[in-house]
């Protein structure tokens, strides 16, 4: 078996208004004076794990992001992952 | 005559458990019992309500959770079966969103505040269990207390929510979340299961506000006893 980082980044679908996104920039705006646009808000969530090849390791980080950290009715998600070295 | 026998689920952090079990039990007939989270069968009952309230923390997103707890489990199953109605009530129709029993989904509400106020609304349709005993076009007034109640589904899923006459309450006069179609309460295919943001529970006592919300639970129960006894 083989040890893996996985990181899944999940934001509301861009059709999706997102009410905290236009907030803050807002606030950015107002308060930093600067401009600030296209602004989403997302969630990230990154832990280890173990599978026996990248494929495997692959098809655990699809299946986690769209079936428990995402609803694909309201929500996108994007998932990477990486090898963690032995040492670390 | 037997009573009907009502589920209340409760999850941790559902905190409307004890107010729909309370309105039920006001009712002639109707024995509402709370049943937790860890329980694997709903079989003895003739329906099932879930509440209101925040499970889990809304942790994930609101009803994402619950959605995989035993009990939802249980409910998918009576579900399937057609063992008798299902009312999910604010975290309710978030869970029964996300378990796939409802269509569509609850997104954060579009201006990003909670909203807790008194709620008009209008009674779509009169056809189903639950709203038959509402006069056409009745305004009724069920209070709301959520941060995500958005209600969103696709235009194809949309388009055949109208056609099969499933939107059956909307809100009167300002939209109070960013709902799609002003969008406050859908129906099941089979339009024996709803959900709706709004609270019928808290407005189900006449002289404790206009009481609209039993006529509601009353049509729930009466049709949980045709149901079950005939």
């Amino acid at each position: 078996m083989q040890r893996f980082r996985a990181c899944v980044q999940v934001a509301l679908k861009k059709k999706v208004f997102d009410g905290q996104a236009h907030l803050i920039e807002t606030l950015v705006q107002k308060q930093a004076q600067a401009s600030a646009e296209s602004l989403r808000v997302t969630r990230n969530y990154e832990w280890e794990f173990e599978a026996s090849d990248a494929q495997e390791a692959e098809a655990q980080v699809q299946s986690i992001g769209s079936r428990i950290l995402s609803n694909p009715q309201l929500e996108d998600f994007t998932a990477t992952f990486e090898p963690v070295e032995a040492s670390q | 005559m037997t009573p009907v026998r009502v589920a209340v689920l409760v999850f941790p952090g559902s905190n409307n458990d004890v107010d729909a079990q309370l309105a039920l039990n006001r009712l002639d007939g109707c024995e509402a019992s709370l049943v937790w989270h860890t329980e694997t069968s709903l079989q003895g009952y003739d329906a099932v309500v879930v509440p209101g309230g925040f499970s889990y923390g809304d942790t994930l997103r609101a009803g994402a959770i619950a959605r995989f707890s035993p009990v939802v489990g249980a409910l998918q199953a009576f579900a399937k079966n057609d063992q008798g109605p299902i009312l999910g009530i604010c975290n309710g129709f978030q869970i029964l969103c996300e378990a796939e029993l409802l269509p569509g989904a609850l997104a954060p509400n579009a201006h990003a505040h909670y909203v807790c106020q008194h709620q008009h609304l209008t009674v779509a349709t009169q056809n189903c269990l639950f709203t038959n005993g509402y006069q056409p076009e009745y305004t009724v007034d069920f209070p709301i207390g959520h941060g995500s109640g958005c209600y969103v589904v696709d235009d194809a899923t949309l388009a055949t929510l109208k056609a099969e006459d499933r939107i059956a309450f909307t809100y009167f006069g300002e939209n109070p979340n960013g709902s799609v179609a002003n969008i406050a309460g859908v129906l099941s295919k089979n339009r024996r299961i709803l959900g709706l943001m709004p609270h019928p529970e808290r407005n189900a006592r006449p002289g404790f506000g206009t009481g609209d919300g039993r006529e509601l639970l009353e049509s729930f129960v009466h049709a949980a006893r045709e149901r079950a006894h005939g």
